[in-house]
């Protein structure tokens, strides 16, 4: 494969890098990198360039192929990728989605300041990891039947609230009101579903989490409906649609790959396999992700009703209400000046502006939450999408702090007892399934979350609200 | 039984494995001790209890790897179940039926590593060189 080199960008701007058309053949639009120079140094080593720059020979592409500063090397499409087809001309691809399939964050506010949960924190951190299944072979608490799982493809959060899982009120600060329709449970495979089956309700591992946070800055903290002062105790869940989505990718993975032939699509690189949007294949994907989509919000909302009992154990009069919830990985149909699309968003975050109709009225004055998720240890952000993100972007942001190191390396330069002993210094309680997997999510692992949020918002795809820090981590 | 013959190997984001081994049967098997490897501080600390019976097929002998893997992980995820061994009825570059002798995961046991989400055609290589095959897959954790 030809590789792209940061020398061969155009520079727009401070924040805005172009991959012009031609720099590999067959390219059907440009390519548009938001990153820092400081970031470009840290992403030229990996392919992330040039699978931004493969992405833009896809046919029926619509505006360009995008890369968020948090990019990173994936399968076929970067991590940190958006790209929008035509709804009638372009393709589907499952792998600019990704295998976790609506992994994605969820923010909660609470009635409390860090300070007052100060002494109590051991004991709620102790309590989250007993009562939220974590780690290999992490069951959900509640047993369902394969067809009961069909009901939570087809319902998703609402399938969660109505087993009495969290409250009605909870739904409409989701995306897509934590539902989206048209699924026809067939598509998803029994195998799917034997994974799923036993994983509703478990955070899993890897870069999941749960936190207890602390506002540490505030931006623009008291827009309304916003309240937050600095030393507000937040809460954050990090999770995704578990077995059953990672099956659903690979199941469509496969498929796409024999599809290629079929309808005579040409690619760079055959993991960027695809079908046109038209086509039974596509069709069938889409219904079995948005049911995977489903699968992961209503795991997210059990996981929050696990967390209000267990933090209300210790403090009775805790309330955690709903900032917003996020997916990360999902393709969505949407429309951009007229034109009906579908934005394939890879580890990026949608970030609606001000006005648009699909985010709740209590935000309509302001625009959609965005939640940015730090490594490990490290920093989190609330942002606002905007105007402008929907002008350029596909109404996309970043959506975290995106790999600088791999795990090898990681372990190779952090000892267990340093990465344990580095969270300790900062005085933020972990408690985690594997320890090893403490040390593959040390913070230098990752890319500076500061960096890629000042990128977004220097592009104007987004306006910070606070900075939180993390005080405890619940991992698996 | 033929001995596992594998190394872990690095990845940007994940991790994978390299295989060498004198035949399909040993290529297969030590796939299976290269993801135990990847997902246990200790698997050779898995008791084996129990067999279950597979069957697996697959366009090419590379959709026939990755479909045997992604058996083992449906079953490591929805029933438990470690494969440990493996004992072939069959197997070409299209089909495979096998026995797998393994037993239930027990963490404190074995020790946890890593989830493995799925297993990627990412980087993907089985060929035959020299008369011993060769294969890398990569996981995505």
């Amino acid at each position: 494969m030809q590789r792209i080199t940061i020398n061969q960008l155009q520079k727009i701007d401070d924040y805005r890098w172009c991959i012009p058309r031609g720099v590999i053949p067959n390219m059907n639009t440009e390519g548009l990198v938001y990153a820092s120079k400081k970031i470009l140094d840290i992403i030229g080593d990996d392919l992330s360039l040039t699978q931004t720059a493969n992405v833009a020979t896809l046919p029926g592409i619509v505006g360009r192929s995008l890369a968020m500063p948090d990019i990173h090397q994936g399968y076929g499409f970067a991590i940190g990728g958006v790209a929008a087809f035509d709804w009638d001309k372009g393709v589907v691809s499952p792998g600019g989605v990704g295998f976790d399939i609506n992994c994605g964050v969820r923010m909660l506010k609470s009635n409390k300041k860090a300070e007052e949960l100060k002494d109590k924190l051991e004991s709620i951190a102790e309590r989250l990891f007993r009562n939220i299944p974590s780690g290999l072979g992490s069951e959900g608490r509640v047993k369902i039947s394969v067809g009961e799982v069909d009901d939570v493809l087809t319902e998703g959060t609402q399938w969660a609230v109505k087993k009495g899982y969290g409250i009605a009120e909870d739904l409409k600060f989701i995306e897509s009101d934590g539902c989206l329709s048209g699924v026809n449970p067939a598509k998803v495979s029994e195998q799917a579903k034997k994974r799923g089956k036993s994983q509703l309700g478990s955070l899993g591992s890897g870069n999941h989490f749960l936190e207890i946070q602390e506002v540490v800055e505030t931006f623009e903290g008291n827009i309304p409906p916003f309240h937050f002062e600095k030393g507000d105790a937040v809460f954050m869940i990090h999770t995704g649609s578990r077995g059953l989505g990672h099956q659903v990718a690979t199941d469509y993975i496969r498929i796409m790959k024999h599809a290629l032939e079929k309808y005579n699509i040409y690619v760079p690189d055959w993991e960027l396999c695809a079908a046109p949007i038209s086509s039974a294949e596509a069709q069938d994907y889409l219904s079995a992700m948005n049911g995977a989509a489903n699968f992961a919000w209503a795991n997210r909302q059990m996981i929050l009703h696990w967390m209000r009992e267990s933090v209300r154990e210790f403090v009775p009069d805790m309330k955690l209400t709903m900032i917003y919830d996020v997916a990360h990985n999902i393709a969505k149909i949407e429309h951009y000046k007229n034109k009906k699309v579908l934005v394939h968003r890879k580890g990026a975050t949608r970030a609606f502006g001000p006005g648009n109709p699909e985010i709740p009225k209590e935000y309509q004055e302001i625009g959609q939450p965005v939640i940015i998720p730090g490594s490990m240890g490290t920093y989190s952000y609330l942002l606002l999408g905007t105007k402008k993100a929907e002008e350029e972007s596909f109404g996309s942001c970043c959506h975290g702090a995106g790999r600088a190191m791999s795990r090898a390396e990681a372990k190779r330069r952090y000892s267990v007892q340093q990465a344990f002993s580095d969270l300790e210094k900062k005085g933020i309680i972990v408690k985690a399934a594997s320890k090893i997997g403490v040390v593959e999510e040390v913070p230098g692992a990752y890319k500076d979350v500061d960096d890629v949020v000042e990128v977004v918002v220097g592009a104007g795809l987004a306006r910070k609200v606070i900075k939180t820090r993390p005080l405890v981590v619940i991992k698996g | 039984m033929e001995k596992s013959n594998f190394k872990i190997i690095s990845h940007p984001a994940d991790t994978g494995i390299e295989i060498e081994a004198e035949n399909l049967e040993g290529l297969f098997s030590s796939a299976v001790a290269g993801l135990n490897a990847t997902v246990f501080e200790k698997p050779e600390n898995l008791e084996i209890t129990e067999e279950k019976e597979i069957s697996v097929k697959g366009e090419d002998i590379k959709e026939l790897l990755v479909n045997f893997l992604t058996e083992i992980l449906v079953l490591l995820d929805s029933e438990k179940f470690v494969a440990g061994a493996v004992e072939f009825k069959k197997i070409d570059e299209k089909n495979l039926e096998a026995i797998l002798k393994g037993g239930k995961l027990n963490i404190e046991k074995m020790g946890f590593l890593t989830e493995i989400k799925a297993i990627t055609y990412h980087q993907l290589a089985v060929e035959k060189k020299d008369e011993k095959w060769f294969a890398r897959i990569i996981f995505d954790i």
